[in-house]
């Protein structure tokens, strides 16, 4: 599985994360937020966006990034929001750079396995 | 005048004994501490990763004559020691004191994963080690009935006090159930039933907790890998689940949460004839075997279908512990001791991942 070797905060504004396969990444906190995969952000039955993407703030903090597990992020924002966990297969997926965006392909496959299986933290 | 024997002399000739699980030698290793020569005596410890390690005493003898060998040495003492090392994962507010984490899990239920669970927790305390067990099958807990204490829990000062029998510590999540009322965790329940008995119970300091995990559902599993970190997984199977078809689910579950697979367990494998000890193969033979090597997950061994096995537990105590000579027990013995192994294989060999804070 792919995981990260290095996980860097740069202050309250992006992450940075060097994988196994050494390949560097840099999300601004308004990205992850974006792509957030919490049962608040995304329907967990169809799937279907409910997180307005345009209308998250242009300058969104992160205020703490912990690990979870051996897969995973959590992270907290500005916006108080941090019921995510950020999978490291998820944010591979989406890593920003140009490299990455020339080489994925739309309809992407599915992060979790079943979604009875694997839920994101509601408590 | 005898021979001066120095240190670098006596660390040099300890060089070649190498330990086969790490694959480095024990000087190397930062195992040998407390040396002392005097004159023709020469004492040393070796401070193993577990007291369960499976090479004890092939290292003690192979460090002895390594050390005799050199010119002028009449005497070696070494002295046998184990140091538990823990898991290197995020820091977190559960379990503080517990050094590594194991998830037992199957992919379908009645494979006999709570026995297993039980016999080697028990293995591993006869071997020296501190350890705790808990039963998180929120569907049909057993440990109780099996640890011979079905009774209610004790809480003191806020925190449930784990029962202590047969030099383990554990606790049941059916401790929490009233009376003959069933048994209906599901999701956000069960989810805080984990998490209190991670959280809640006085589980002190522990080298070994071994979770006993319901079969094939999510929940738990996701709940634990989120609250505390994990040395790992075993994969209980029975020749009957075909190459490990049916714990697939299982695999896939903790491949996902990137659980290490630490290795797979084959319960029921053959008949043993409890007036012969003969070994019959009525399945086949090596299935789980086979599929395990094939998947490069060590295969941790198998365990005969012997009726003493459900006996002493349906009696309240594993066989491990109760008919320590007999065949069974040894085997359980000797998995709990493979396992140890891979479970410090696995600290070995991880690195800890942190979160470094940066100015912008
Ligand atoms: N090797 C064995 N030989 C004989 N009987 C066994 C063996 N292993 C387990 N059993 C018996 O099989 C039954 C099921 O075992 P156990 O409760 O450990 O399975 P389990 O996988 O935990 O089941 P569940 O899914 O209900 O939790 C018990 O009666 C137990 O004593
Ligand atoms: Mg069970
Ligand atoms: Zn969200
Ligand atoms: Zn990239
Ligand atoms: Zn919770
Ligand atoms: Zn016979």
């Amino acid at each position: 599985m792919i995981a990260p070797k290095e996980i860097r905060k740069q202050g309250g504004k992006s992450l940075k994360i060097t994988w196994s396969d050494n390949h560097p990444s840099e999300y601004t906190f308004r990205l992850l937020r974006q792509n957030c995969q919490c049962a608040m952000c995304v329907d967990e039955r169809s799937g279907a966006q409910i997180l307005k993407k345009e209308e998250v703030p242009v300058a969104l903090d992160g205020l703490q990034v912990n690990i979870v597990g051996n897969y995973a992020l959590g992270i907290t924002f500005g916006d108080g929001h941090s019921t995510g966990i950020f999978v490291y297969k998820h944010l591979r997926k989406i890593c920003p750079c140009e490299q990455c965006k020339a080489e994925s392909k739309p309809a992407e496959a599915k992060i979790y396995l079943d979604k009875e299986d694997l839920k994101t933290r509601v408590d | 005048m005898p021979i001066e024997i120095s240190d670098a002399q006596v660390l040099e000739a300890l060089k070649s004994v190498q330990d086969p699980d790490l694959h480095k030698d024990i000087v190397s290793l930062g195992f040998i501490q407390n040396l002392r020569i005097c004159e023709g005596t020469v004492a040393f410890d070796i401070n193993l990763t577990t007291p369960a390690c499976p090479v004890k005493e092939l290292l003690q003898s192979q460090a002895r004559d390594a050390v005799a060998a050199i010119p002028g040495v009449e005497q070696v003492n070494v002295t046998m020691k184990a140091e538990v090392k823990a898991t290197k994962g995020p820091d977190t507010a559960a379990l503080k004191g517990v050094k590594n984490i194991v998830a037992i899990g199957s992919g379908k239920g009645g494979v006999g994963k709570s026995t297993v669970a039980a016999n080697i927790a028990v293995a591993f305390a006869m071997d020296g080690a501190k350890v705790g067990l808990l039963d998180a099958d929120i569907y049909g807990p057993s440990i109780p009935i099996m640890m011979g204490q079905p009774g209610e829990t004790l809480i003191r000062d806020n925190l449930i006090q784990p029962k202590v029998a047969h030099g383990i510590k554990f606790m049941s999540m059916g401790f929490f159930a009233q009376g003959d009322q069933p048994l209906i965790w599901r999701g956000p329940m069960a989810h805080r039933a984990v998490e209190q008995c991670l959280t809640d119970v006085e589980w002190g300091d522990l080298d070994y907790l071994f979770v006993d995990l319901p079969p094939g559902t999510g929940d738990v599993h996701l709940t634990l890998v989120q609250t505390v970190p994990l040395a790992g997984a075993v994969i209980v199977s029975t020749p009957q689940d075909l190459g490990l078809t049916i714990s697939k689910k299982t695999l896939r579950m903790l491949q996902e949460t990137n659980v290490k697979i630490l290795g797979i367990v084959e319960n029921m494998s053959y008949y043993l004839c409890t007036h012969c000890n003969e070994r019959e193969n009525i399945f086949g033979r090596g299935g789980a075997k086979d599929a395990s090597l094939k998947m490069g997950i060590p295969f941790l061994g198998e365990i005969p279908l012997d009726t003493a096995i459900r006996k002493n537990s349906d009696g309240g105590a594993p066989i491990v512990i109760s008919e320590p000579k007999s065949a069974s027990a040894k085997i359980y013995r000797d998995i709990a001791r493979a396992l140890a192994a891979q479970i410090s294989i696995a600290n070995f060999n991880s690195v800890k991942l942190e979160v470094v804070e940066e100015p912008a």
